[in-house]
């Protein structure tokens, strides 16, 4: 009873909190706000049942169900979800951030407590649901019904420029996916379904691939943001309040390269490898502009912000190299960049929760005053970096890896130029690092910074430990990729024989080198 | 002549009279007596629609509603779009209550010159004669005009007023003209005898177009839609309400039942027509509603534009754009009556404030109405889990279907421009301070039919099978 219905209850859980947090009178702020940590801690210690429970042994979607939902004459929509070791730790992700979120949330959200907190909840449907969403139809239902509460988030509780931030993130997005239903119906009318799994069963003529494929993924590209898509993404990120960033960046770009691995490469094989080199050199440009434009950020925010899409773009090499190295490094990626860079974006939000800026000028020399809160930084920005012993090394080795391998001519230079990336990565952190913890005195007003408090230590641990058990025992991991991975190999390259590496052993001897 | 009267078929139309009647005889009336004639309209409609629902559907098909000359034709179709007109008419009639009393200007004849108005459009759907059509369409158009200009002490209403009234003319001579060309032509106005006639000479060509044009007029589409904006700011609110859905409803609907039956063979001209008439009405709606000042007239020229997709489901030229448009229309009057409904609350005696720094901060001050006014404009921006998006689905659907995914692409291009402004509704409500503390007056009848809509907007966007059976059904007898 439980397993069948597990993942819709995880899914819909957040549909409680929002009715209850409806009743509590908004006066209340922190009983909403202790509720709302309380529940969310709930959802994620249920939500570990879909880990322990989750069968690794098989590519098949576990924990799946599927009831008819609407039958019209002209459309027929069933109501489809489930999990596999694709979408399983993105989902885990999402409820993982959730705790950390609302801990956050506690000091920095102090106007509209109650709207904020709900909305928050709703916003957590929407992402759970796209993510297990194996129904087409459904799937875009939830993809777009997602934006409106990010869409409040940005917009009532963010900076100066948030309407423009919000609008601007609404039309952008929306943009793609009105060209994604377009081939979607055009889809249903193809093949009279909207369920995923018939759909990877039925192959599309090549001018149609390309045509569907293109529909596809621009939608994701916006979301993702790959290069030239990506405007909308810093505007966003700075004027969102610190919780919204670290949900924007922990999840919601993840559904963008999500889509590409469950929509758009499997439905269209034939057209993804028209379309890899291009997409690969646009990652590889994501990579290096968004390294460079980070580096010349004055605020701290928009430096994170950028770094984002340097990040992003090797998952998008990586899914696009089509190795089975460098597509579960894509995937461990997605979950790294989501820990590293959601903390990092906690971090810069606790910070300035104190001085009201995020300008780096104003800062320099805080790690005299604020030691803990220092080395805690230090951490989360060299998991950035990708240093050896953190999340952010697998994932990034293994994409390179695997790009290297791959089987396209340029497979050396694309190696190459995407790690020019890791260079360039160091160097705007770092050199980040050095201006707002030494290189001077803190100033006079700076010296009055008070330390990492025990609610901020408390929400940043759990980050911490992902960090090192990602970095240290990645097969944890992986192996609950595996199945899945190779089989999704096979779908988008139908007829060749795989023979499939052990990734992890990939990466020990990759250590050891 | 052997003149047979069917009480059956006639007898929607006599209980409809009978509320003329008896609303404006309560005009004669004491003061107490006259603040029932909302009532009485609401009772009369009622009693119209449940005639139509218990006598009239089930007999639709035998020889129980048969009329001799076509004067007076039933079928699912004409009895699914009078529903659509009379449900809306109830709906405009409760929010009239509060809204003429905070005008201090409750009269009942305000109730009969509607009731008029929804006659007309009983007559011009439910016919399948081209008289009745001309008939109908007047009943339809006269009272409107006056509806319009209802608030004769308010320099705008009556401009709307008049403007709509001249404008409205001209329309009306148009269908007039064509009508009588097709008799030219055709030698009959009856539907059935022409549709077989088969003629392509131009004169029915031109009688063709001239019918169109005329009742394009009353769609709102674009170049036909120049009174649009200013008759519906001026009317009172919830006659903005009502004129956004059931005239273009009925110009719609008797649109489609002449194109596909009356003039199937010559589809191939009417369609590039109504195609161009679409994509125009689609754009121009749309970037016109973007650089509005006040709500109600962006919600005017948004009402265009929904006008254009309407239009776009008419180029599918299948069963499936039809059922598509009546799902549209259904979902619409919905959405519209909701938001409509919102800015016919936000008055205090006789002023309306429906600007967008008005609404600034009401989603705090009144939560439930911002929250309401939410849902309204995400449905007419097509956010799924809305009847909004499943309207926009089913005629895209039906679009694609029928190879025309370019038209299709140009509606989502025109629906990704509403998104801005729609938006532009809920960021002032939510997203802006307002230095006035403005409060309205929100009425109990009022809030319950706008918590009804928007209930069925969410409900009716999850599960949109049962209407959408419905209309399928509908679109399948036309006849």
């Amino acid at each position: 009873m439980l397993n069948t219905h597990l993942l819709s209850i995880v899914t819909f859980l957040p549909v409680l909190a929002v009715i209850v947090l409806a009743i509590i009178p908004g006066r209340q702020e922190k009983a909403l706000k202790q509720f709302s940590i309380g529940f969310a801690i709930i959802h994620f210690l249920l939500s570990i049942l879909l880990v322990t429970n989750f069968d690794s042994s098989v590519y098949k979607i576990q924990f799946e169900e599927i009831i008819p939902w609407f039958s019209t004459q002209f459309a027929s929509v069933g109501y489809h979800i489930g999990l596999d070791g694709i979408n399983l730790w993105i989902v885990m992700l999402t409820t993982f951030l959730g705790p950390i979120i609302f801990l956050s949330v506690y000091s920095s959200i102090t106007k509209k407590v109650k709207s904020f907190l709900i909305n928050m909840f709703l916003l957590e449907v929407g992402i759970l649901g796209s993510l297990v969403a194996l129904n087409t139809f459904l799937f875009y239902l939830f993809w777009e019904v997602m934006l409106i509460p990010m869409y409040f988030i940005i917009g009532v509780w963010g900076g100066e420029r948030r309407i423009y931030a919000a609008v601007k993130f609404f039309i952008y997005t929306m943009a793609g996916s009105l060209l994604m239903l377009v081939a979607i119906i055009y889809m249903y009318l193809q093949t009279g379904t909207f369920e995923l799994m018939d759909l990877y069963t039925h192959t599309f003529s090549g001018q149609e691939q390309v045509y569907l494929f293109a529909a596809f993924a621009i939608a994701f590209a916006i979301k993702v943001p790959i290069f030239p898509f990506h405007t909308w993404l810093p505007d966003a990120h700075t004027e969102a309040p610190t919780a919204g960033s670290v949900i924007l960046a922990g999840v919601l770009l993840k559904l963008g390269t999500y889509g590409f691995i469950r929509f758009a490469m499997p439905l269209f094989p034939s057209a993804v490898k028209t379309f890899a080199p291009y997409v690969i050199v646009l990652g590889i440009i994501g990579i290096i502009y968004g390294a460079l434009v980070a580096m010349v950020q004055k605020d701290v925010k928009k430096l994170v912000a950028y770094s984002s899409v340097s990040h992003l773009g090797y998952v998008m090499v990586g899914l696009f190299a089509l190795t089975i190295y460098s597509v579960q490094g894509a995937m461990l990626q997605m979950i790294n960049h989501g820990i590293s860079t959601g903390a990092l974006f906690l971090l810069v939000g606790i910070v300035y929760e104190r001085t009201h800026t995020r300008l780096i000028s104003e800062y320099g020399g805080i790690a005299k005053v604020m030691p803990v809160y220092a080395v805690l930084f230090m951490i989360f920005t060299l998991s950035s970096i990708g240093l050896p012993m953190t999340n952010g090394f697998i994932g990034e080795f293994l994409i390179l890896m695997g790009t290297f391998k791959s089987a396209y001519p340029y497979a050396f230079w694309y190696a190459a130029f995407a790690a020019v990336g890791v260079i360039l990565g160091a160097v705007y952190m770092l050199w980040m690092y050095q201006r707002v913890f030494f290189n001077i005195e803190p100033s006079e007003k700076n010296m009055k910074l008070k330390d990492a408090n025990l609610r901020e230590r408390i929400y940043l641990l759990p980050l911490l430990i992902m960090v090192f058990w990602i970095g240290l025992y990645p097969s944890f991991f992986l192996k609950r990729m595996d199945k899945s991975v190779e089989h999704y190999m096979k779908l988008i390259q139908p007829g060749t024989q795989l023979v499939v590496p052990d990734p992890t052993a990939a990466v020990d001897e990759g250590v050891q080198k | 002549m052997n003149v047979t009267v069917n009480m059956t078929a006639l007898m929607p139309l006599i209980i409809l009279f009978a509320g003329i009647t008896l609303t404006a005889l309560m005009g004669t009336m004491r003061p107490s007596v006259k603040r029932l004639a909302g009532l009485v309209g609401s009772i009369a409609v009622v009693l119209a629609f449940w005639w139509l629902m218990e006598r009239v559907l089930p007999a639709i098909g035998t020889p129980a509603l048969s009329s001799q000359y076509g004067m007076l034709t039933y079928s699912y179709y004409s009895v699914f779009l009078s529903s659509l007109v009379l449900v809306t008419a109830v709906a405009a009639f409760a929010l009239s209550e509060h809204y003429l009393i905070a005008e201090d200007f409750s009269h009942p004849e305000f109730y009969a010159i509607l009731l008029a108005s929804i006659t007309g459009m009983m007559v011009m759907l439910n016919t399948s004669n081209f008289v009745n059509i001309f008939i109908g369409l007047e009943l339809l158009s006269i009272p409107l005009y006056s509806s319009v200009a209802y608030l004769r002490y308010k320099p705008e209403s009556v401009e709307g007023g008049l403007k709509y009234f001249i404008l409205g003319a001209i329309a009306s001579g148009f269908l007039a003209y064509g009508i009588a060309m097709v008799y030219g032509a055709t030698g009959s106005l009856d539907f059935i005898t022409i549709a077989k006639a088969v003629k392509t000479d131009s004169l029915f060509r031109l009688g063709l177009l001239f019918v169109m044009m005329g009742l394009a007029f009353k769609a709102a589409a674009v170049p036909f839609h120049m009174w649009t904006p200013d008759a519906y700011e001026g009317a009172a609110t919830p006659v903005t309400a009502f004129m956004s859905i059931a005239p273009k409803a009925v110009a719609i609907g008797v649109l489609i039942r002449i194109l596909y039956s009356v003039f199937p063979q010559m589809v191939g001209y009417w369609r590039e027509a109504v195609l161009v008439l679409s994509i125009l009405t689609v754009l121009v709606g749309n970037l016109g509603a973007i650089v509005q000042q006040s709500v109600k007239r962006m919600l005017a020229y948004s009402s265009i534009s929904h006008a254009g997709y309407l239009l776009m489901g008419i180029v599918a030229y299948s069963i499936e754009g039809v059922s598509g448009i009546l799902f549209y229309l259904a979902g619409y009057m919905l959405i519209n009556t909701g938001a409509f409904g919102v800015l016919s609350l936000l008055k205090k005696g006789d002023i309306d404030y429906v600007s967008y720094d008005d609404i600034r901060g009401i989603g705090y001050r009144h939560p439930l109405l911002g929250i309401f006014m939410s849902v309204f404009m995400f449905s007419l921006a097509g956010i799924p889990a809305t009847v909004g998006f499943m309207g926009k689905f089913y005629v895209f659907k039906a679009l694609i279907h029928a190879n025309y995914v370019g038209l299709a692409m140009v509606g989502i291009a025109g629906s990704l421009i509403s998104v801005y402004y729609y938006l532009r509704v809920v960021v002032n409500m939510y997203m802006k301070e307002n230095p006035e503390e403005n409060n309205f007056d929100l009425n109990f009848l009022s809030m319950t039919v706008l918590g009804i809509c928007s209930v069925l907007v969410i409900a009716a966007g999850l599960f949109p099978a049962k209407i959408a059976d419905i209309a399928n059904v509908a679109a399948r007898f036309m006849n």
